[in-house]
């Protein structure tokens, strides 16, 4: 089967009689539940062959001076080259990972055919060229919903992997991406998108090495870069590997643009295009997570951010909590002045904030906003009331968050040390009730100030000791240096289990007398009756 | 004449301004007496130097004198004392001499007794007696002489009345006077003597009386004297037996019994210390007065975890601990516990005569019988029988008391906490002064009888006689299923019983670890027992109480299990992918009871106590209720965690925040939970039976199957009833905890939402709510309104920064009313008496040095005076050699100039 393949590709490219092959070609590649694997890849191996030949022997060429067969065949032609990046569409998105690469590096020898062939017809001008039309379906499908069934963590990794080493193919993508996200925007597997926008990493230099375009235009060094590439290869390639070696070189003088604010646009625009997709609260989580950390600095205008993450903290929930951290870069280091940001933040302060994944994160970027000491105080005894308030019903590893940023709290604004210790009694007008207004979502209206925070001081009678041992600083007087939050926040109730298994036995456990049963009293009853 | 001269000669010197000497003082106040100022150091001088000649002159004389005579004869030395006293003194320590130095104070042969001063040796032994009665006439009148002498003060009529007896005299007298009456009693004694040999002789005929045999041998040996024949049987029968009555042990004196009111403040005073014992481990660490300054590694050090003073205090006080836990150890060890409360001596007798332990007199005999009945041949039986009986009524009597005290202890301390309940302390109170340990085991008893009679009694006796008495001890849980699988709880109790009275840790040898091995297989049964379908929690509840006593025996080992078990609990959380399958059943929330019962959880900081608590609180936590059984194991919990928290009023975050859960998911408009939400109020809640609907499924299936009656609304109802139930329980625990308001307003804020809902359901009359729910959230929202409120009227701002006002320095000199130079007015106490010692021996010290000077300087005079003397004496002994050879030689030039002329 293997050697009628390659008869059949050694027969298209060896005379025009032989072109049909490649519909046969084509026809193997089809996905069959009783077509091997192998089949398919060799005859997409072969197809692809024979196709970048008839590129770039500039079988694929308009000539103007055609004649009426010779247009029949390039339509031919070109309307199997469709065919054939549908199939190949079609194996990026079954569900075998081998065949997903290998469509993918099909696709990539296409589309260097193509700017070869490109670079070839127009010799003259000194302008770099990319043949993107191939790659743009590429891009499309790639990004495309697969079915259910198919694991993409393969593709992403080896797409990944040649689009870090390879800058046009980056450059290109990102172009595409954004008309993609444009135009196809609810067939956009969104996952997927960033999986690989997440991860591709950032212009550093341009040095004009890593073009693959270029390198089929026979630069010898790109190409042993490539040959030491072991994922642009796969290893049943074999019998294509010469040909690269075969290219002479010529016409390196076409460097390819290098110009890095090309680059950074284009990759800011295909961002900005994919947030504009309506995503799943997943996927808005995992945008919100990294956003700050790898899409803020690829942005030219990272301020065009401002909606989306301004939208994002008014969302509520777990999404206001992540879209913090990109506000707050935005704030500290684009210039974005957020009225009312403070009140919105107390807002946050919810009866689910302590339970949350990410409470960690958002106690870490609160220290960091209740840092100044030039806050007013209502604001800041407000804070500490409702987290006090909070705790009342919250995890000990959560209380354990508390209680130490509260403590820094008074520590840096001794005005609110009232809430601990109230000095004078008569200022107050109801000083029986708590006359804190738990409801009220404005920091200025809630009355903290006036109330006590008798809720930390319940805590030195929870049940685990290192909470009531904690909670007694309070009576404490307030000379430690404040805590560093950053000790407290990574706790959960295994650690708290591990911390409590690494206590040694004592010598005498005390137990309890044993009492006498006087009243009947059963040990354990077993019915609740009524 | 010269006396004259010579008291003329005193009075001057005493008066003469030479003579005294004074000091200036500065500030001379009237009227105040400032010694040393005036001072006679001539007289002083002189009054020294003569007491030197008495005593160093003396000893200067004796140096280097080797033997001599000493007189040591008491008060030769001493001028104070007169001829007379000196005398007296001398006779009393010779008498005393000889007494000390001989042992036989009261023989009477050797010393010589006189009356009336003649040696009554002579006398007959009652001529005094008899010459009294011999001066007596017929009409019995007493001659004159007689009365004189011997009557009233008779002794009195010396030759010269007016002299007063000397002391010799007197003492002479007293000890003539002892003597008699020695002498009398030992007349006495030798009457008791014969009388016993009468006694002797007749003691055949006394036994043969009481033994009613041997009347004939008795004929035949009474003609002759029983100790002049050759000892027959029967004597020698009697002198063993006499003998053996010498051999047994004499009663020896024991502890004096103490009064009711000293038991009574004694049993006061451990109950005292035990708890003050255990609130010392409730409050946890008292942060010493004593604050170093703040550093910069304070950060890490004060967070609880890593705390290392407080560890150290712990230590201290486990020592403490330690103390008691041994006590309670040396309790149990004496503790041999018996549930059916006999008592130690069978027979024993009340005041009014009544047989007091008629059941375990009896009870000696019951088994036997059951064993004629069942088998001829079980005498081995029967001795073991008597042995593990008498084991018990040794046992039992510490028993009693210690399981008294306990039982009273823990009354106490519910007594404490829930005031409502004071009436019953008082009764208690009551008991504790008026109970007596006889009457408690008779109570005791009594209760135990009705039980017995209640419960069919001969079915019983039946069951226990079938039940062995000797078991080997069990060493796995296969071993003692095999011994009471088939028993019902009461007998699978007394087998527990019976195994630990065999295996006594006391009695020594390996039973301790056999007792070990016991409680180990005892947790096993009790996770066979709920694990069973369905559980047998009657065995449990039987059991719960050798298990409870076993594991304060055997702390380390239960501990040990304990923590075993709730860190597999907590890696089934930890590990389950559906955290719903990982919430505890049955077996496992009795385990965590028993903890909460067994172990001292109260405490600040307790090894398993702590874990239980955070175990049970991520349980809450993890494990969201979303379905019936998740929110009837919640509740469950909630109400073990009550048990844990009931003394020491620990806030548990957790418990509020499923409460709150709970009675959302529980409304009927409930958004998020479907599953639990009320369809209709009018169904009666249901009895909640937990070993069914809790019970572990025996196939570990991964879909847990939800009980049929979880869907009802019954159920329903009855979890929402439970839930108002619980916390009407925790309010009334948190009420007075700080944030106790802000705890409870929500929850009461949803309570009232319940309430109104129940208002309209009312006025609907077709989903009337039913009657038990109506009632349970009246009541409890009542509870949690009254104590809101008083609360609130307790509320006070924190005040938590208070300390103790920093004195400002004075600059006011101190005044001190009577102030004196002499006295010390240092307020420590300790360094006043130190520096009071150190001027004393400064004193004491230049006095000594000047005395010795003094000394020297006397020793060096009276040297030189000696010298002096000596030269003196040889200059005129030479003089007068010189003269004497001068006069010679004058004599000679006299005669030679004669010659010459």
């Amino acid at each position: 089967m293997a050697t009628d393949i390659t008869a059949i590709a050694k027969e298209a490219l060896a005379s025009k009689k032989g072109l049909p092959g490649i519909a046969q070609l084509l026809d193997l590649m089809l996905l069959d539940q009783n077509r091997k694997h192998s089949t398919i890849h060799a005859a997409a191996a072969a197809a692809s062959h024979v196709f970048s030949k008839l590129i770039e022997r500039g079988d694929f060429r308009v000539v103007p001076t055609a004649s009426e067969p010779e247009k029949k065949v390039l339509a031919w032609l070109k309307d199997h080259l469709e065919v054939y990046t549908d199939r190949l569409a079609d194996l990026l998105s079954c569900d075998e990972p081998a065949l997903q690469t290998f469509s993918v590096d099909c696709f990539l020898k296409i589309t260097r055919a193509e700017s070869t062939a490109l670079a070839l017809a127009e010799k003259n001008s000194a302008e770099w060229t990319f043949g993107n039309s191939t790659y743009l379906k590429f891009v499309r499908c790639l990004c495309s919903k697969k079915s259910s069934s198919a694991s993409t963590t393969d593709l992403t990794r080896h797409v990944l992997g040649l689009l870090n080493s390879w800058d046009d193919l980056k450059l290109y993508f990102f172009r595409n991406l954004e008309k993609v996200c444009k135009t196809h925007a609810p067939q956009i597997d969104i996952s997927i998108v960033f999986d690989i926008l997440s991860q591709l990493q950032p212009f550093e230099e341009l040095t004009g090495d890593n073009w693959v375009t270029a390198e089929g235009l026979g630069a010898k060094k790109a190409a042993s870069i490539a040959a030491s590439k072991k994922r642009k290869r796969p290893a049943n390639d074999d019998e294509f590997d010469d040909d690269n070696d075969e290219d002479d070189e010529e016409d390196s003088s076409k460097i390819p643009p290098q110009s890095k604010g090309a680059h950074k646009r284009a990759c800011s625009e295909a961002w900005l295009g994919y947030l504009k997709i309506p995503m799943t609260v997943e996927i808005y989580k995992k945008v919100l997570l990294v956003i700050h950390k790898t899409v803020i600095p690829q942005l030219t205008q990272p301020t065009l951010l401002i909606d989306f993450l301004t939208d994002s903290y008014n969302a509520g929930g777990a999404i206001s909590l992540l879209a913090l951290n990109g506000l707050f870069t935005l704030i500290h280091e684009h210039n974005l002045d957020y009225p009312d940001f403070y009140t919105k933040l107390y807002t946050l302060l919810d009866e689910t904030l302590l339970s949350v994944k990410y409470r960690s994160r958002f106690f870490r970027l609160l220290e960091l906003f209740l840092s100044s000491a030039y806050l007013p105080s209502y604001l800041v005894a407000a804070f500490a009331k409702r987290l006090s308030r909070l705790a009342l019903r919250a995890s000990p590893s959560a209380i354990i968050i508390v209680i130490p940023f509260v403590y820094n709290l008074l520590k840096r604004h001794p005005a609110v040390i009232t809430t601990i210790h109230r000095f004078d009694v008569e200022d107050v007008t109801d000083e029986n009730t708590d006359c804190f207004i738990m409801s009220e979502n404005d920091p200025a209206k809630c009355r903290a100030l006036e109330s006590s925070l008798w809720e930390l001081q319940t805590m030195t009678q929870h049940y685990l000791p290192s909470v009531s041992a904690l909670a007694r600083v309070f009576q404490d007087p307030l000379t430690k240096p404040a805590y560093e939050i950053e000790d407290f926040l990574d706790l959960s109730y295994d650690t708290l289990f591990e911390l409590e298994a690494k206590k040694p036995m004592p010598e005498e456990i005390p137990m309890a007398p044993v009492t006498r049963d006087v009243r009947g009293e059963l040990f354990f009853d077993g019915v609740i009756s009524f | 004449m010269k006396q004259q001269l010579r008291s003329i000669d005193k009075s001057a010197s005493a008066n003469n301004p030479f003579e005294r000497q004074f000091a200036r003082l500065k500030h001379d106040v009237l009227g105040r007496k400032v010694k040393g100022v005036e001072g006679k150091p001539m007289a002083q001088r002189k009054k020294a130097e003569e007491n030197r000649k008495k005593t160093l002159k003396v000893e200067m004389a004796k140096k280097n004198r080797v033997g001599g005579l000493v007189d040591r004869r008491f008060g030769e030395n001493n001028p104070n004392l007169s001829m007379e006293d000196k005398l007296m003194e001398r006779f009393m320590r010779e008498q005393k001499g000889k007494s000390s130095r001989n042992s036989s104070l009261f023989n009477l042969e050797e010393e010589d007794l006189t009356h009336m001063g003649q040696s009554i040796s002579g006398m007959d032994d009652y001529s005094l007696e008899s010459g009294l009665q011999r001066v007596e006439d017929e009409e019995g009148n007493i001659d004159r002489d007689t009365v004189k002498y011997s009557h009233f003060g008779g002794f009195d009529d010396d030759p010269d009345p007016d002299r007063k007896k000397t002391k010799s005299e007197i003492m002479a007298e007293v000890i003539a006077k002892s003597k008699f009456h020695k002498h009398e009693r030992q007349k006495l004694n030798e009457e008791v003597q014969q009388l016993g040999e009468e006694v002797d002789e007749n003691l055949d005929d006394l036994k043969s009386l009481l033994l009613g045999t041997g009347g004939a041998k008795k004929e035949e040996a009474k003609p002759e004297r029983p100790w002049r024949k050759p000892l027959t049987s029967q004597e020698e029968d009697y002198d063993n037996f006499i003998r053996e009555m010498r051999g047994d042990a004499r009663a020896a004196p024991t502890n004096r019994l103490k009064t009711e009111e000293e038991k009574a403040f004694e049993e006061k005073e451990k109950l005292e210390k035990m708890e003050a014992e255990r609130l010392a481990r409730m409050n946890g660490p008292v942060k010493s007065g004593k604050k170093r300054n703040a550093q910069a590694d304070d950060l890490d050090d004060d967070f609880g975890f890593a705390q290392t003073m407080p560890v150290k205090k712990r230590g201290g006080r486990s020592k403490k601990g330690g103390d008691e836990g041994e006590e309670d150890d040396e309790d149990e060890e004496e503790e041999d516990d018996d549930p059916r409360g006999r008592n130690a001596m069978p027979l024993t007798y009340n005041k009014d005569g009544m047989l007091v332990n008629k059941e375990v007199f009896m009870m000696k005999r019951k088994p036997k019988k059951g064993e004629t009945d069942e088998d001829d041949g079980g005498v081995d039986n029967e001795e073991e029988d008597d042995d593990e009986e008498e084991e018990y009524d040794e046992d039992d009597e510490d028993d009693e008391d210690d399981e008294e005290e306990d039982g009273e202890d823990g009354e106490d301390d519910e007594n404490g906490n829930v005031e409502a309940e004071d009436d019953l302390e008082e009764d208690d109170a009551v008991e504790l002064n008026g109970e007596e340990a006889v009457d408690v085991s008779a109570d005791e008893d009594d209760e135990e009888e009705e039980i017995d009679e209640a419960a069919v009694a001969a079915q019983r006796a039946e069951a226990q006689a079938t039940i062995p008495y000797t078991f080997a001890a069990p060493t796995d849980h296969a071993e003692l299923l095999a011994y009471v699988d088939h028993l019902n709880p009461t007998d699978q109790a007394i087998v527990i019983h019976r195994i630990r009275v065999l295996y006594n840790a006391k009695l020594g040898g390996l039973n301790k670890s056999k007792l070990e091995t016991l409680l180990r297989v005892l947790f096993d049964h009790l996770q066979y027992l709920t694990r069973k379908s369905p559980p047998d929690l009657d065995t449990v509840n039987a059991l719960s109480k050798h298990l409870h006593e076993l594991c304060v025996q055997f702390p380390q080992i239960a501990a040990e299990i304990c923590i075993r078990r709730i860190k597999k609990l907590h890696a089934t959380i930890q590990t389950a992918v559906d955290k719903s399958s990982a919430l505890p059943w049955l077996d496992d929330i009795v385990l965590l009871k028993l903890v909460g019962t067994v172990f001292s959880v109260s405490d600040f900081e307790h090894v398993v106590g702590t874990r239980a608590q955070l175990l049970m609180a991520e349980f809450l936590v993890m494990c969201p209720a979303t379905n019936g059984r998740q929110a009837l194991s919640g509740i469950v919990l909630c109400q073990v965690l009550k048990e844990f928290v009931k003394t020491s009023k620990r806030y548990i975050p957790e418990v509020i925040s499923f409460l709150h859960s709970l009675l959302d998911a529980l409304h009927p408009s409930s958004s998020t939970n479907k599953n639990l939400s009320i369809t209709s109020l009018s169904a009666p809640p249901m009895d909640l039976d937990l070993k069914t609907l809790l019970a572990k499924p025996a196939t570990t299936t991964k879909k847990v199957e939800q009980h049929p009656s979880f869907k009802t609304d019954a159920f329903k109802a009855a979890l929402l009833a439970t839930v108002t139930n619980v916390i009407g329980q925790f309010v009334r625990i948190y009420s007075d905890a700080s944030g106790f308001i802000e705890i409870f307003t929500p929850l009461l804020e949803k309570l009232e939402g319940y309430a109104t809902l129940f208002q309209t359901a009312n006025k609907k009359k077709s989903s009337k709510p039913s009657e038990a729910l109506t009632n349970a959230f009246k009541v409890n929202i009542d509870i949690v309104k009254g104590l809101l409120a008083s609360g609130k009227l307790k509320r006070k701002p924190l005040l938590l920064q208070k300390r103790k006002a920093m004195a400002i320095r004075t600059f006011v000199p101190k005044f001190q009313e009577h102030y004196s130079m002499d006295r010390r007015f240092d307020p420590n106490r300790e360094r006043a008496k130190v520096k009071k010692d150190e001027a004393e021996y400064k004193k004491e010290f230049k006095g000594a040095m000047r005395e010795l000077r003094k000394d020297g300087k006397f020793i060096a005079r009276q040297r030189l005076e000696e010298r002096k003397e000596k030269d003196a004496v040889y200059k005129k002994k030479m003089d007068r050699i010189m003269g004497d050879l001068a006069n010679l030689e004058g004599a000679m030039r006299g005669y030679e100039r004669m010659n010459k002329k």
